[in-house]
């Protein structure tokens, strides 16, 4: 379903430049949940980027059933629901205005971005907040309303970088259980975190990225036995080996959109 | 077409409920005309009015002569006694003119003698000064050619000689016809400045700013083009660009009624054709001006960043704006035609020449002296 094909990201040229991913390869496949671990900088923000189509790879092809995320940019957006930690909402507009332009521009029915809209409320739990201003939500509101625009069109893929960042207990545990859902419902989601508690409860295979290359993937237990360490969190620090200098930081602060 | 609708319709629906946006793109320019417009028509009346009723300070050392000259008691003047330097207590403002007599002077006769010679000191930096000097010129003048038939008369010479060429100066231009060739003197500078304007807080918001806040990404993350979403956004600037361009000239034309009274309603100025040139002079402007400030927008990383390299292409703006209301500069042919807004300027100047073709009925006269008349400090140009 997802491939990425020895991809690398450079950022800035000479003296500046930055490799954010180094000949990164692995799949996910259909139906699969897929977590990607590691810590600020690592580069997994890049890679659900560069997934997403929001930026194209240096060296290297990223190919989402079957389609080539630079050639056929707009097939594979067609196919993906974003998430991206550093999203935003502000404006005039309510979360229900948005989700009809979004389903609007997905070529949706609008008794179909109704149907979907009200399903989609009633699941994030967005109470009575969805009619304001979305620049008057809260960070929880927010994302909430994120995660509605991210699936209104229902798609295949879903990219979900850091999903309960910033989010307290409650909408966290909302976040988590859609998650599920979608797992239930056969979706592929690919999802970047570093909350070890949520790719263990959902994860089907983990990967651990630092400093830009895959460090190592498999299932839980693959980890657990290649690494030799009873948790992840144990595993994780084994793999990245132990608290290293964050060296992504300076670069990740500079660059574009 | 249909996505760069939606998108157009989203930004639309955005601002509708934006009421300090709208505010400061639609109510803004209707308030500052109209009340710019009111406080010069005020300060125009209450300054007719002073001057009319100024006494003005004059200084001589012939009293009996300037007496004389301001003897019909339409300007009121008050004779200052001593001085000892003229220019200093005229920058003092002691006194408003100085004349000084040079020669014997007992009778106006004498004015025509060799030595006499009159010396009249004004300071322009004081508009009562300047009128003082310019209305004592001028009646000094008339006794002169008073004494001047005096003479011919006598002589039994024909004094009519002094009224040859007969000369008549008509200004057909109406005070209304008048207003209407200045407001199309600064019709270009009023829109190209105005379509900036509205561009900047709007466009940047769209583009640079959307990046800024992060709420780019989720549009970009969607299946929608690229060229769909900057058409979208694009067209949504030009339509804010023309909503206000034609608020800014409307309650312009409001203001320049209410300033002058005597010319009426502005709005009877417009043809048909006159406003269709327009029409088409504000879409093209407002498309490049759009096109312009997305390109900028999506450059920049923020709205600081926008904004600063704005501010040259707006400086430039200003200066067309302000070549706009000279537009004899652009008599050349050739291809400074061919570049962007300033080929702009031109199709002011064909709007203007409708506008003055409409106003002065087919004339091609405008003053009493050769393109220039003066009413209620408004100019109106040949080429206008």
């Amino acid at each position: 379903m997802i491939q990425f094909k020895e991809v690398s990201k450079v950022f800035g040229t000479g003296k500046k430049e930055v490799r954010a991913l180094d000949k990164v390869s692995f799949t996910v496949g259909s139906g699969e949940i897929f977590g990607l671990l590691g810590p600020n900088g690592a580069g997994k923000t890049t890679s659900l980027r560069l997934l997403s189509t929001l930026l194209k790879p240096t060296q290297g092809q990223i190919t989402v059933a079957g389609l080539d995320t630079v050639k056929e940019s707009q097939e594979v957006r067609n196919r993906i629901g974003f998430l991206s930690s550093d999203m935003n909402l502000t404006g005039s507009l309510s979360a229900r205005e948005l989700f009809r332009f979004f389903g609007d521009l997905n070529h949706i029915e609008e008794e179909e971005i109704a149907n979907r809209s009200n399903r989609l409320i009633g699941q994030l739990k967005m109470g009575d907040f969805y009619e304001r201003k979305v620049e008057t939500y809260s960070t929880g509101m927010k994302q909430k309303a994120l995660i509605g625009i991210a699936l209104l069109h229902d798609p295949d893929i879903i990219i979900f970088d850091e999903p309960t960042n910033g989010l307290d207990i409650i909408t966290g545990r909302v976040v988590l259980d859609i998650l599920k859902d979608l797992k239930n419902r056969g979706k592929t989601l690919i999802v970047s975190t570093h909350i070890m508690s949520i790719a263990e409860k959902l994860c089907d295979r983990i990967g651990i990225i630092h400093k830009g290359t895959i460090r190592i993937i498999g299932t839980l237990e693959e980890i657990y036995e290649k690494t030799g360490e009873p948790d992840l969190e144990e595993a994780f620090f084994s793999v990245i080996g132990g608290v290293t200098e964050d060296e992504g930081y300076h670069h990740r602060s500079k660059k574009r959109a | 077409m249909k996505d760069i609708i939606t998108v157009l319709k989203k930004e639309l629906r955005n601002v509708l409920k934006d009421r300090r946006t709208l505010f400061m793109l639609f109510g803004v320019p209707v308030i500052m005309f109209l009340l710019i417009f009111n406080v010069m028509g005020e300060a125009m009346k209450s300054q007719e009015k002073k001057l009319e009723e100024t006494v003005y300070k004059v200084y001589t050392n012939h009293a009996a002569f300037v007496e004389n000259v301001f003897r019909d008691g339409m300007t009121k003047i008050e004779l200052v006694d001593g001085t000892d330097s003229i220019e200093n207590d005229l920058r003092d403002k002691r006194f408003d003119l100085a004349v000084v007599v040079e020669g014997q002077m007992d009778r106006l006769s004498d004015l025509f003698k060799d030595e006499t010679e009159i010396s009249i000191y004004s300071f322009s930096g004081s508009m009562a000064s300047e009128r003082i000097a310019r209305v004592f010129s001028s009646s000094v003048n008339m006794i002169r050619d008073q004494q001047l038939r005096l003479f011919l008369t006598e002589a039994e010479l024909d004094a009519g000689l002094l009224d040859k060429p007969v000369i008549k100066s008509i200004n057909i231009a109406t005070e209304k016809e008048q207003a209407g060739a200045t407001f199309g003197g600064l019709l270009p500078y009023l829109l190209v400045i105005y379509l900036f304007t509205a561009s900047f807080s709007v466009g940047f918001d769209v583009t640079a700013g959307e990046k800024e806040r992060q709420t780019l990404t989720i549009l970009l993350a969607n299946r929608v083009s690229r060229s769909s979403i900057a058409w979208g956004k694009i067209l949504y600037l030009m339509l804010m660009n023309i909503l206000s361009a034609a608020i800014s000239v409307v309650a312009f034309l409001f203001g320049f009624s209410s300033m002058i009274p005597q010319t009426g309603s502005m709005f009877t100025i417009f043809t048909p054709g006159s406003a269709a040139l327009l029409f088409l002079i504000v879409i093209s402007l407002a498309v490049l001006i759009a096109a312009f400030i997305t390109v900028i927008g999506i450059f920049a990383r923020s709205v600081k960043e926008a904004s600063a390299y704005s501010l040259p292409i707006y400086v430039v703006t200003i200066l067309f704006g302000v070549l706009g209301l000279q537009s004899e500069l652009f008599q050349s042919q050739g291809v400074i035609r061919y570049i962007p807004l300033i080929n702009g300027i031109f199709h002011h100047e064909r709007f203007n020449h409708a506008t003055a073709t409409r106003l002065r009925d087919g004339s091609d006269h405008c003053g009493d002296q050769p393109g220039r008349s003066r009413s209620f400090g408004v100019s109106c140009r040949q080429d206008v």
